[in-house]
């Protein structure tokens, strides 16, 4: 029974490494041949290239060049421990990314606007306060007898 | 089983290697768009060089290589493991990138700019 469990282990393990090796290469293949298009890889939806982007993409080829060499120069292969320092300096950088990308889509949409409706900013067009003023029926003054 | 991890090792560290050569070749010859990485944001568009950005990007390099040395020498030394990030690094990098939002911050809304030298539209620099 172990030996074929063994043995069943073996064939599952090959078939996924040929798998997912094969995926990889297609994959690498595609990018080089450019049927995968990288051109806004790291590019914003203007079209100007973003460094919070950029940092990522550095920060992931670091992170899994790093755990790739160190499982590998383990025997048996393990997956190392991960320090707090290491997901500390990773939430620097992704919360930076999310308030960058809130500061910009601040200032795209226009806070005044999101909070008082598209339009002048001063709550005018503001469709709520419009309702509120409309349903307010000032009655005509009378004018004054002689 | 110590063919399949011998092939494994080699399958993914080719595959890393091809994939972070052709990202690093398309990076530099301008496939991949790194127009206006440096520029300043500003409400209309893009402005002059930010050395705010320019700061960050030069942190986040040296970060990245000091990590690796890191990784590396662990290896060497026989103790592979993920460096444990010193307090410095991290406030090195908080600082960096307080610097660099602080700087969109003003670029996009205006703080500190003379409000007689903007060119934005009416509204943009309150």
């Amino acid at each position: 029974m172990t030996s074929q469990w063994t043995t069943l282990a073996l064939v599952v393990g090959w078939i996924l490494t040929i798998m997912l090796g094969l995926l990889g290469l297609i994959i690498v293949w595609l990018i080089i041949s450019g049927r995968i298009d990288l051109k806004d890889l790291i590019s914003e939806p203007n079209g100007n290239a973003s460094l919070s982007r950029f940092q990522f993409l550095i920060f992931t080829f670091v992170i899994a060049m790093s755990l790739f060499l160190m499982i590998v120069s383990t025997s048996p292969p393990s997956f190392p421990a991960i320090p707090g320092g290491i997901l500390a300096l990773l939430g620097i950088s992704g919360g930076s990314y999310v308030v960058s990308k809130g500061i910009q889509t601040t200032k795209e949409v226009g806070i005044m606007d999101a909070v008082y409706g598209k339009g002048t900013g001063d709550g005018r067009s503001n469709p709520s306060v419009a309702g509120v003023a409309a349903s307010v029926v000032i009655p005509p003054v009378p004018p004054k007898p002689e | 089983m110590q063919t399949l991890l011998s092939f494994a090792r080699i399958e993914v560290g080719l595959v890393l290697v091809a994939l972070a050569l052709v990202v690093g070749y398309q990076l530099l010859s301008g496939k991949i768009n790194i127009g206006g990485l440096l520029l300043e944001k500003t409400g209309t568009g893009a402005g002059g060089y930010s050395p705010a950005r320019l700061q960050l990007l030069l942190i986040t390099l040296v970060a990245a290589f000091y990590f690796i040395s890191e990784v590396v020498n662990s290896i060497h030394n026989g103790a592979p493991q993920f460096p444990d990030v010193s307090e410095k690094w991290l406030l090195i990098l908080g600082g960096s990138h307080s610097i660099y939002l602080g700087g969109k911050v003003n670029s996009l809304f205006g703080i500190f700019r003379d409000p007689e030298t903007t060119n934005s539209p009416k509204g943009d620099s309150q």
